[in-house]
């Protein structure tokens, strides 16, 4: 008992005559961040915060201690508001959104500095971004970069440069075995809006699973939003924000343009054929199915047709390597329907201005990226520091490889020249040996350099995958939002407009309002906001 | 008592019991359905046994190695703040349920006005840092101490004991203290046992507290963990670098199954502490006898 | 006595605080619960103010700007506030009128049951809907109830003749019908717990006695027990009235959807809509003060009117 105590007392001693060292001059600048992570770092287990650590001292100078932490995405912005109002909030945090951005800076909790600041502590960064990304892809997209990442004349975020941000993503899906059933060939696929609501009719009322009774239906919510992209509009009908489009010389809202009640008006039409399943008013096409992107409905044989999933989701085998099992819509969609079971990419029908397609987002985004504690403003050397260290990202490869990819032989290995990860982890396996971890310092997104342009993008097979398929005829998006900012009064007139055109939109659908209504229920939206919304988004739109 | 007939009132009221235990029955095998199907996605409403039935769900619950750390988090934070609290509702209640206290009334009103009344999150958050319980075990039990709620229940169960009691006791010069130790309490096992059960569920069931207040992996309950493991296992992040890696490698396990294995792994432990609970609301009879 | 004429002098609040004296053993056992609920309910009371303020997290509450009451007027311009306050209203007192009196019924039943396995059975069974969240009972509820092959829809189609299958959870004119059968469902064992503990604490002589005068079982609940639950049932039913304005977030919230909001939007779920914009708390503490007054003068009213009553309540 005694020997116990004394050791105790004997490491307590040790603890505190090693705070004098902790102390001096050539500490180490800890750094909290919180990072974009599938899991926590095991303490145990981390070999790569260490070794960067190590890496960034021995290679560049820079002493840091790197503490990384994992904050619950689900929660994210509700665990970090009570830690800033506490001060006890990391020093780099991630803004999630456009619009968790804003918010961040309205209340007035993360940094802002000077663009000269960055770039004398960051000049590759800076070069890179300015050149337009890797062989200048990217050139025509810096002015946007440096409107999204400054405010009010200083820079608070670095917004991400991805040359596949302005790639179309979804796809439009129909069931093999239905097509095949129907005597549908791939080149008697639907193309116009009207052949498509000819097929949704056939699947419904042609019984194309064969079983003699009723019980399919043509699409459910995704496979109406088709429509809106016929008529060259991303509707964001039930729950979703919708992408102001140009007509003319003034932006137009599409929750209240008269090609939406041409819309409005097919789908009432088909929900009274018995084309549309009724649960489409979830919202979700997942409602029950779980993962967000699969459509439990067209996996189930509900429904025919989808657009919920990415063509990536609907992955087939092999696509991304020999080991390449699918995508993961697809592995659940076989393991209902038999290993053997098709499903058919659809071009998307066109409508009759020869628009079609689903919503696209911007190479430039600010979404995932890093923020900095507003706290860092009157700590300038630990900014600087940081911005030194993504520096060191944007020009080290050896440091971009462990940080991003870990030790090879053990976490990935090189195969014709490429880095392959090794196939017995998972991504949370990864993260708890510190992968990804220090990386977060600029958020999710990749470094500002060749190697990482690449290995992301370039030189990846799925990717690859995606710009093949994309060139098929019709099969491609571009529907971008016109007006790519966030507007004055969005945020207090955006959750009422979005309910009341929800509301509206099912009654019309489903026959409990006649569509003569129309014009009533413009009216309405225009003086609960709209109206505003419409002024804020042309004057934006004018001055750009 | 004399044995009555078993009547025609009976089994209405046996049938009844039955269907409304019948009908919580089936919900849960439709749970054990999702949580032993391979995906979410079970379409149909009335099968019992999914057609190609997998403990994937539950191994990727039972194989995470924090699961074990967090049952015993879970299991201590349970213990201590389900008595820690009981003592201190149960020694409120008492006093204030005294007619005799000086001021009861405004003591129970400061405490009733609680209920309706909070600051919220933040200043909340600010208090227990200042306190310096951010990051201990003390956050899970100390700000949530003594429930108005609670504390009002026990006090209006406290007033319907017979004072005569007390008085006679006094006479035999125990003091309030013994008083409360050895008759009171004893004597309210019905209600104890209740409001127990219910700070236990509670406890068992709490997350957000630990989410907010705790930022230690070692500390982390079961809640915490099962909720993780759902949202790793579902997490999906397209557009980043691992997006390749994580749509073809990771084993396909669908959130809703991982949810509902993540229930009965979460649900069954305290389910078998309830039988040694469910003795204690017979024992209270004991009023009775005592009184006579 | 010189003791008691120097304690007639005294002042007045002397005189008070020597009754804490006199219960110096009942005032230490009040103390450390008196102190818990100044440190950590009425420090953190301030925040209250955030209501009347433009609170920026990053000014925090000493610092941000008063806006007086343009919280409350800004979210009673919203035409689906309004509609959520209906709403509430509705489904709170439906709730009431139905799942308030279920699981004191259900005790009383249990309560009668003789063969004590069954009567266990019956018990441990009745609280297990308890320990599932509502995400998960909203996942189960929409796979039972849904419109295309639904176990509920199909057995009624099949036994009773049903034609057209019945959406619940996306009709206005079942939703909120739903919303209180499944929130009695699930809360009716859980909620019987302490009916049947007061109960149990119920005098054994009183039926005894009442057996030999003759009374059969319904008299005997009638004139012995639902009496001796009076007192736990006052209480419960004031506690009850002063969470009038909640409706049950949870549960709505994973069950609606855009096609009900007719009916089912309630305060709760419109504040989470609007508070999307993240850490909307100027409006969530706003209108959860706007709810507490409410149920706080509701609880004050039935408080007084159950003591004249019964001379029973909260305080």
């Amino acid at each position: 008992m005694t020997r116990k105590l004394l050791s105790v007392l004997l490491a307590l001693v040790m603890v505190l005559t090693l705070i004098p060292f902790a102390n001096a001059e050539d500490a180490p600048v800890k750094i909290s961040v919180a990072g974009y992570m599938f899991g926590p770092i095991d303490a145990e287990k981390d070999v790569i915060t260490p070794a960067v650590e190590k890496m960034l001292l021995e290679k560049h100078g820079i002493n840091v201690d790197i503490e990384v932490e994992y904050i619950e995405y689900a929660n994210y912005s509700e665990i970090l508001a009570p830690r800033l109002a506490g001060g006890t909030a990391p020093d780099v945090f991630l803004a999630l959104s456009q619009t968790n951005l804003d918010n961040y800076y309205d209340q007035g909790v993360i940094a802002s500095w000077d663009i000269d600041f960055f770039k004398e502590n960051a000049p590759d960064v800076w070069a890179f971004v300015e050149a337009g990304g890797v062989n200048g892809d990217l050139a025509d997209q810096f002015d946007m970069w440096l409107e999204m990442a400054t405010k009010d004349g200083k820079m608070i975020i670095l917004p991400s440069l991805k040359p596949d941000g302005n790639m179309p993503y979804k796809t439009l899906i129909y069931r093999g075995d239905w097509i095949e059933a129907l005597g549908i060939t791939q080149e008697t696929l639907p193309k116009t809006v009207d052949e498509y609501i000819d097929l949704l009719d056939a699947f419904a009322h042609g019984d194309p699973d064969g079983d003699g009774e009723a019980d399919t239906y043509g699409c459910s919510l995704t496979g109406m939003k088709v429509l809106f992209g016929a008529y060259g509009m991303y509707n964001g009908f039930i729950g979703g924000t919708s992408y102001w489009y140009v007509d003319g010389d003034e932006v137009v809202n599409p929750d209240v343009s008269p090609k939406s009640k041409e819309v409005v008006e097919l789908l009432a039409q088909m929900y009274a054929d018995g084309l549309i399943d009724p649960e489409f008013v979830t919202g979700t096409e997942a409602a029950t199915g779980g993962y967000w992107a699969a459509s439990a409905g067209l996996i189930n044989g509900l429904y025919g047709a989808s657009a919920n999933a990415s063509i990536d989701h609907f992955r087939l085998r092999g696509v991304a390597g020999e080991t390449d099992e699918g995508g993961n819509v697809a592995k659940t969609y076989w393991s209902v329907n038999g290993d053997d079971a098709t499903f058919v990419y659809a071009p998307w029908p066109a409508g009759p201005d020869g628009d079609y397609g689903w919503s696209v987002g911007y190479a430039v985004a600010v979404g995932e990226s890093a923020v900095y504690n507003k706290a860092l403003e009157e700590d300038t050397d630990k900014l600087a520091t940081i911005f030194q260290i993504l520096n060191a990202f944007a020009t080290d490869d050896e440091l971009y490889m462990l940080a991003s990819w870990g030790i090879e032989g053990e976490h990935y290995t090189v195969v014709d020249g490429k880095p392959v990860r090794n196939g017995q982890m998972t991504n949370p396996d990864f993260n708890e040996v510190g992968i990804w971890g220090c990386r977060s310092l600029y958020g999710a997104d990749r470094a500002f350099s060749e190697l990482a342009y690449n290995l992301a993008f370039y030189n990846d097979a799925t990717i690859a995958n995606r710009l093949n398929y994309f060139k098929l005829d019709q099969y491609n998006s571009y529907i971008q939002d016109a007006v790519n900012t966030t507007l004055p009064s969005q945020g207090a007139l955006l959750s009422d407009l979005n309910t009341l055109r929800d509301e509206a939109y099912i009654a019309f659908i489903k026959g409990e309002r006649s569509i003569d209504e129309w014009d009533a229920y413009v009216a309405d939206y225009m003086a609960r906001g709209g109206q505003t919304l419409y002024d804020e988004a042309n004057e934006w739109y004018a001055n750009k | 008592m004399k044995r009555e007939k078993f009547g025609v009132g009976d089994i209405v009221i046996y049938l009844l019991l039955g269907i409304i235990c019948l009908t919580i029955v089936f919900a849960f095998i439709h749970l054990l359905n999702i949580s032993l199907s391979p995906n979410g996605t079970t379409g149909s409403g009335l099968m019992i046994i999914p057609d190609k039935p997998t403990l994937d769900n539950y191994a990727k619950v039972i194989k995470n190695k924090y699961i074990w750390q967090g049952y015993k988090n879970t299991l201590i934070r349970t213990l201590l703040g389900t008595s820690i609290q009981l003592i201190f509702t149960a020694m409120g209640a008492y006093v204030l349920s005294k007619k005799f206290y000086p001021h009861r009334t405004f003591w129970t009103l400061l405490i009733v006005f609680t209920m309706f009344f909070s600051g919220g999150l933040i200043p909340t958050y600010l208090v227990v840092k200042q306190l310096g319980l951010i990051d201990t075990y003390a956050a899970m039990l100390i700000p949530g101490l003594v429930s108005a709620y609670n504390l009002t229940i026990m006090r209006n169960f406290f007033q319907s004991l017979p004072e005569e009691i007390e008085e006679s006791c006094m006479i035999d010069g125990a003091g309030r203290f013994r008083i409360f130790w050895q008759f009171i309490l004893p004597l309210s096992t019905p209600i104890l046992a209740t409001i127990a059960l219910w700070l236990a569920v509670g406890h068992w069931n709490a997350w957000f507290d630990v989410l907010i207040y705790i930022t230690d992996d070692k500390k982390f309950t079961l809640q915490i963990i099962l909720r993780r493991i759902i949202i790793t296992g579902s997490k999906e992040i397209l557009e980043s670098d691992a997006a390749a890696h994580s749509v073809a490698d990771e084993p396909l396990v669908s959130s809703e199954g991982l949810k509902a294995a993540s229930i009965y792994v979460a649900t069954i432990p305290i389910l078998c502490t309830y039988p040694f609970l469910q003795r204690y609301f017979v024992k209270g009879i004991m009023v009775g006898s005592l009184k006579g | 006595m010189t003791s008691t004429t120097s304690l007639k002098k005294k002042h007045p609040v002397i005189a008070e605080l020597t009754k804490y004296v006199k219960y110096w053993d009942l005032s230490l056992m009040l103390l450390p619960v008196i102190a818990y609920f100044v440190i950590f309910k009425y420090v953190p009371m301030g925040g209250i103010l955030i209501s009347f303020q433009d609170y920026k997290i990053g000014l925090g509450l000493a610092g941000s700007s008063w806006v007086g009451l343009d919280n409350f007027i800004g979210a009673f311009k919203s035409f689906t506030f309004i509609r959520s306050i209906r709403n509430t209203l509705i489904i709170s007192v439906m709730k009431l009128a139905f799942g308030f009196p279920a699981p004191i019924l259900f005790a009383l039943l249990l309560n009668e049951v003789r063969h004590t396995t069954y009567k266990k059975v019956v018990q441990t069974i009745s609280y297990l809907p308890h320990f599932l969240s509502w995400v998960i009972m909203a996942g189960i509820l929409h796979q039972l109830l849904s419109p295309n092959n639904g176990a509920v829809n199909v057995l009624l189609m099949r036994w009773f003749g049903l034609k057209k299958s019945i959406y619940f959870l996306g009709d206005n004119a079942y939703f909120r019908g739903t919303a209180v059968v499944s929130d009695i469902w699930k809360g009716i064992g859980w909620g019987s717990i302490l009916y049947l503990a007061t109960i149990t604490s119920i005098d054994p002589t009183l039926y005894e006695a009442a057996i030999c005068d003759g009374a059969n079982r319904r008299q005997r609940v009638r004139y012995i027990t639902l009496p001796s639950l009076m007192p736990t049932i006052t209480i419960m039913l004031i506690l009850n009235l002063g969470s009038i304005l909640d409706a049950g977030f949870d549960q709505i919230l994973n069950l609606y959807s855009a096609a009900v909001y007719e009916t089912g939007d309630i305060i709760d779920t419109y504040v989470y809509r609007v508070g999307l914009v993240d850490w909307n708390y100027k409006l969530s503490t706003a209108i959860g003060l706007f709810k507490n007054l409410i149920g706080f003068m509701l609880v004050v009213s039935t408080n007084a009117a159950a003591k004249k009553l019964s001379g029973n309540g909260i305080w």
